[in-house]
């Protein structure tokens, strides 16, 4: 790892603990932005995986950044593609990723108690099937169907693990996606039940929807944590054969860094009262957490839409410096002042801003938000949203003011 | 009996392990072995791993 990586990564862990580093740490929010500002598309990607590794490359070399959020689009198109699935597609424009809601779980008493009584095989036997059509035919298509997906997850992880440990060298700027997290609760309103579905089971069957929760956490998450944990010692081989000793030797638990983060977007507590937050979502959230914190690592929440003061305040039930809550539609001068003493906070940059608004606003923006935001620490700064499409940002703002942002970040 | 697809893709991993590997082309012992392995946590790390990506 190269110095300038060693001070960038400190850089992160600090700010991350809420602690005060030597100056705030910027961080990138960028997925298909990177394909249509390097000029490449997500059909090309998908056929030579490298192009993606090399526009993403392109953006972190022209724009100023502490650390990344990912070396290549994340989700693999090609997988999904072999199954016969649409979860995932371009746009007109070939740049933006899109995804589908998609709903293939019925809200019935019968299919909740399927799903309780052992996710992981009603994941593959009911869901699978219902979600893919190429698992829909005789075992031999059905093989095939599975080498069709497997070829498309290799491409996929040639990218990921090629721009992974590729891109730190190359352009001397970390990671700071360490894992992923999907909270058991937004794993039934995101893939099994939808928007509406999940809305109406609330209200229908909130004892089933409890018990579903709790059984996703139970015998779902804890495992894909696990393997996340495990994987999160892919750059440091001395504990990766340490890990592998404790988790395949011994049956234990793998131990895992506080940085790179484990990376966590929240979906459904912005659509939910806060009783509801408190009932549905709010117990295994926390568990989830404690649970990482355990491993030894830290996550990065991202907040999507707007949370308000009410459910934000539950994050001082959290043992300080626990959690990142990246912000994106509430205040995150309001957020820092009420939860900053727990938990450092993220964001601050609104896309829409560096897409109309001229260098100079941004730059005053960016100033007022680091005067409320920075003092004391525990602040990183980045956009509010994921760049996606090509329109989403004027590059050259973005430029002038991450230049600007590591000058006046300075402590 | 319809197989489940959780049994198709067991049934196609294992397949796959004894093709390459040629501990388990012995006798008895390459079977039993192979068991073992199907049940391993690593093994179950590759399950919910492809459950993890198709759930997606």
């Amino acid at each position: 790892m190269s110095k300038i990586t060693q001070e960038k990564t400190k850089r992160l862990e600090l700010a991350g603990l809420n602690k005060q580093p030597d100056r705030v740490p910027i961080t990138s929010q960028i997925e298909t932005f990177a394909y249509g500002y390097a000029g490449t598309t997500i059909a090309e990607v998908n056929k030579n995986p490298l192009k993606g590794v090399a526009a993403f490359k392109k953006c972190y070399e022209d724009i100023y950044f502490d650390a990344f959020f990912e070396p290549i689009f994340v989700h693999p198109f090609g997988f999904f593609d072999g199954l016969g699935a649409d979860s995932y597609f371009a746009s007109d424009d070939g740049v933006t990723a899109q995804h589908a809601e998609i709903a293939p779980m019925n809200g019935t008493e019968e299919e909740y108690k399927a799903l309780i009584e052992n996710p992981t095989k009603f994941f593959l036997d009911v869901i699978n099937p219902r979600k893919f059509p190429n698992l829909n035919g005789a075992e031999t298509d059905q093989r095939k169907a599975i080498v069709d997906a497997m070829k498309g997850a290799a491409g996929f992880l040639v990218g990921m693990g090629g721009g992974g440990m590729g891109l730190p060298i190359l352009t001397d700027t970390p990671s700071f996606m360490g894992g992923f997290i999907e909270m058991p609760y937004d794993n039934l309103f995101d893939f099994l039940r939808g928007f509406k579905g999940s809305s109406v089971d609330m209200r229908r069957h909130p004892e089933l929807v409890l018990e579903a929760t709790d059984a996703i956490y139970e015998t779902y998450t804890k495992e894909c944590e696990k393997i996340y944990s495990f994987l999160n010692a892919l750059s440091d081989p001395p504990r990766m054969a340490k890990n592998a000793y404790n988790v395949f030797i011994k049956g234990g638990n793998p131990e895992c860094t506080r940085f790179p983060w484990f990376f966590n977007p929240t979906h459904a507590p912005s659509f939910m009262n806060q009783q509801q937050f408190e009932k549905f979502y709010w117990p295994t959230y926390k568990k989830t957490l404690e649970l990482v914190t355990s491993f030894g690592g830290q996550t990065c929440t991202l907040l999507e839409g707007e949370w308000g003061p009410e459910k934000l305040e539950l994050f001082k039930e959290l043992e300080p410096g626990t959690v990142i809550l990246y912000v994106e539609n509430d205040d995150i001068c309001e957020v820092k002042k009420q939860v900053g003493d727990y938990q450092a906070v993220m964001g601050g940059l609104p896309i829409s801003l560096l897409k109309s608004g001229t260098k100079k606003e941004c730059i005053e923006h960016t100033m007022k938000v680091f005067d409320a935001c920075a003092p004391g620490g525990g602040f990183i700064y980045t956009t509010d949203k994921s760049l996606l499409s090509t329109e989403d940002c004027n590059p050259d703002n973005y430029k002038a003011v991450n230049e600007f942002a590591h000058v006046y970040g300075q402590y | 009996m319809e197989k489940k697809f959780s049994d198709i893709i067991y049934d196609y991993l294992k397949e796959t392990l004894k093709r390459f590997i040629p501990i388990f082309w012995i006798p008895v012992v390459g079977d039993k072995l192979l068991d073992k392995v199907m049940n391993s946590t690593a093994v179950g790390f590759a399950w919910k791993g492809w459950v993890m990506i198709s759930l997606m």
